[in-house]
């Protein structure tokens, strides 16, 4: 049973929190490899939950502890030790977490700075944008080699990303491959080069914030795409219109036009 | 816009050959130059002025908060490197009839320089700001000086003859070290960190010119008169180059961080962001009135002296576009307006004049080539670093 390990592990910080002006950053901190249990999964549900109602929190990045890994995907040990049942229910969680980062209205940045795999890389697309560090790791779902499939929203996910076809090529094969490769196909956004990659990171998800852009813009499109691609497509106008005419009435969009009527930069209020 | 036909900035290079060949680049010494992107240290990590002052500049595109930015800095490359291939064009036919070796070195090197900059800019396109990057670093290529394409009109404009060049690179590439300056400060890191090497080349260029005019002025067979109307001639088309006064671009460009003013890390005053063009163009027109003061303490105390044309005069660009102004800012009538432009910019007389004076070797003051020079060709510590 997983019971014991779960216990042992309810007191150590397994996803720390911490602010970066308005950006939250979660980092997956589990020597070596930052894999995931049903502890660190309810940490990094906390988590999430934590930066949503922060009003000052408006972009969330992801990332793993260290240089080596991002994540490795689940724990291995406690899946082995773990009964049928509690692994379903494992997932399901693992699955409504997943859910719940997608279904923010905050933008998420996967931030990966090691290998992403399995799991890893099922978590990281659940994020928005995801960058990559350079030559700093694989990235791919090799679940077919243990014999199961990546069941953390991973087929679903990968095919709506790079489409069917690479899809279920790359799941069948469980082929790792390059950042780079995973950029070509549209699955990593940018890879960023190793020297001061993370302040790279900081810097590009610190334009999404205030004052630099509408906050409440930024959470509605990634909302209006997110939310509305899994609808039928008259329901996901219907949702983009609603958005819209929440952000028509914001202050912020008066300032948008009155900054470029006088050639200033707007400064939004996220209100 | 077209797909562009390369993939990465080695296919570029191939077409940057085939540019050299088509205009007829055939000098041995020019195509064996080692071409490089040279990147020097970032001076100040902070965007320096605009909205963002304080931010830490951009290191890719992907940093920069707004699309109109980036198509404003894609801009800015675009046009530095079109001047910069746009000068070689212009230059090249003087390859052939260099006043001594010292000369002709010195115009392998401003040509090469000159060079290395557009590559640079097509490097910054090509590597920063994907197939539509690519392609205008393509179209640096394909317009021609000749054909009246470039962006910009002094760089359509003729050198015919080297009192033309000597003009040119006194005052158009002074331009250049302007803009070179302005676009040191940029929010855009590898724009800013592209500056200074090349502002370092081009204060040899500058220096060219001034030194190839006090060489003819201190022969003394070049009647200043002639050397006056190439002044009209260049002077009048540089204050083009720095934009329309009152300029919408430039205070954008100021806004965003991406441009600043040339005396911007010393200047404490804050800038009148509508009037940026109009500071620069000033500033320049400074400089060249103490050069051309310093050109007269040569000239003996019973000929005429050199003089900067008016600011109104001969105008394209501003507000003083199309209106009709004398060298010395005096009105003139519309009618007359035509024949006095051309009675004060080179005539066919000047030009048959210099062609007999050209076929002498006295009409410049001879220089010798020291091993300084000759080592800039040969290496290590010049230009032709490997690539």
């Amino acid at each position: 049973m997983a019971t014991a390990t779960m216990t042992e592990r309810e007191t150590t910080t397994l996803v720390r929190y911490r602010k970066e002006g308005h950006i939250a950053v979660l980092e997956l901190d589990d020597p070596p490899a930052n894999t995931y249990t049903h502890e660190m999964m309810r940490q990094l549900d906390d988590c999430i939950v934590r930066a949503r109602f922060d009003p000052d929190i408006h972009v969330i990045i992801l990332r793993g502890a260290g240089e080596k890994f991002f994540s490795a995907g689940a724990n291995i040990k406690m899946l082995n030790e773990a009964d049928p049942t509690w692994k379903y229910y494992f997932c399901l969680h693992a699955n409504e977490t997943l859910s719940r980062l997608e279904q923010t209205p905050k933008l998420v940045i996967a931030a990966l700075n090691g290998h992403c795999v399995g799991g890893g890389l099922e978590i990281a697309m659940a994020a928005d944008i995801r960058i990559a560090r350079q030559d700093a790791g694989k990235i791919g779902l090799p679940e077919v080699n243990l014999g199961v499939l990546p069941g953390t929203g991973g087929t679903q996910r990968l095919a709506r990303l790079i489409g069917k076809a690479k899809a279920i090529e790359l799941m069948v094969t469980g082929r790792t491959f390059s950042f780079e490769e995973a950029e070509k196909m549209g699955l990593v956004n940018a890879v960023l080069p190793k020297d001061e990659w993370w302040e790279s990171v900081l810097l590009y998800a610190q334009q999404f914030t205030l004052p630099n852009k509408a906050a409440m813009a930024v959470g509605h499109i990634k909302r209006s795409v997110q939310s509305g691609l899994e609808m039928a497509f008259e329901y996901g106008l219907s949702l983009e219109r609603e958005l819209q005419s929440q952000l028509f009435k914001s202050t912020d969009a008066k300032e948008g036009i009155s900054a470029y009527v006088e050639k200033r930069q707007p400064r939004f209020q996220g209100r | 816009m077209a797909m562009a036909k390369i993939g990465n900035f080695d296919d570029w290079i191939d077409l940057f050959k085939f540019w050299q060949d088509d205009i007829g680049l055939q000098v041995s010494e020019l195509k064996s130059y080692k071409f490089d992107v040279k990147l020097g240290e970032l001076e100040v990590p902070e965007i320096e002025f605009g909205h963002y002052k304080g931010q830490r500049k951009w290191p890719t595109i992907m940093h920069i908060p707004d699309q109109r930015i980036r198509d404003a800095l894609q801009n800015l490359i675009i046009f530095q490197g079109d001047t910069e291939f746009a000068s070689v064009e212009q230059q090249r036919n003087l390859l052939q009839n260099a006043p001594s070796d010292y000369d002709l070195l010195s115009i392998y090197r401003v040509m090469a320089e000159e060079m290395r900059h557009g590559w640079q800019m097509s490097y910054l396109l090509v590597a920063h700001f994907g197939d539509e990057g690519k392609r205008e670093a393509e179209k640096l290529l394909e317009r021609r000086a000749d054909e009246h394409e470039r962006l910009l009109g002094s760089f359509n404009e003729s050198v015919e003859n080297w009192l033309d060049f000597f003009a040119y690179t006194q005052f158009i590439d002074r331009d250049g070290k302007y803009q070179l300056q302005m676009l040191s400060t940029s929010a855009f890191a590898p724009l800013s960190r592209s500056m200074k090497p090349m502002l370092k080349e081009e204060s040899f260029h500058l220096g060219t010119g001034n030194n190839g005019l006090l060489r003819i002025i201190k022969a003394r067979r070049i009647p200043t008169d002639v050397i006056q109307r190439y002044l009209n001639k260049w002077v009048s088309t540089a204050f083009d180059l720095f934009g329309t006064d009152q300029s919408s671009s430039a205070q954008w460009a100021y806004v965003w961080g991406l441009k600043g003013r040339f005396d911007e890390r010393t200047n404490a005053q804050p800038a009148d962001e509508r009037k940026l063009n109009e500071h620069a163009r000033e500033l320049y027109r400074q400089e060249v009135s103490g050069l051309i003061e310093r050109l007269n303490q040569h000239i003996p105390a019973d000929e005429p002296k050199l003089k900067i044309p008016s600011e109104k005069f001969n105008r394209r660009i501003g507000i003083w576009k199309g209106q009709t102004f004398t060298v010395d800012g005096e009105p003139i009538e519309r009618e007359k307006y035509k024949d006095y432009v051309a009675s004060v910019t080179p005539t066919a007389q000047d030009r048959a004049f210099l062609a007999e004076v050209f076929k002498e070797r006295d009409w410049i003051q001879h220089k010798k080539v020291d091993e300084k020079e000759r080592e800039w060709l040969t290496g290590p510590s010049g230009g032709s670093s490997a690539n």
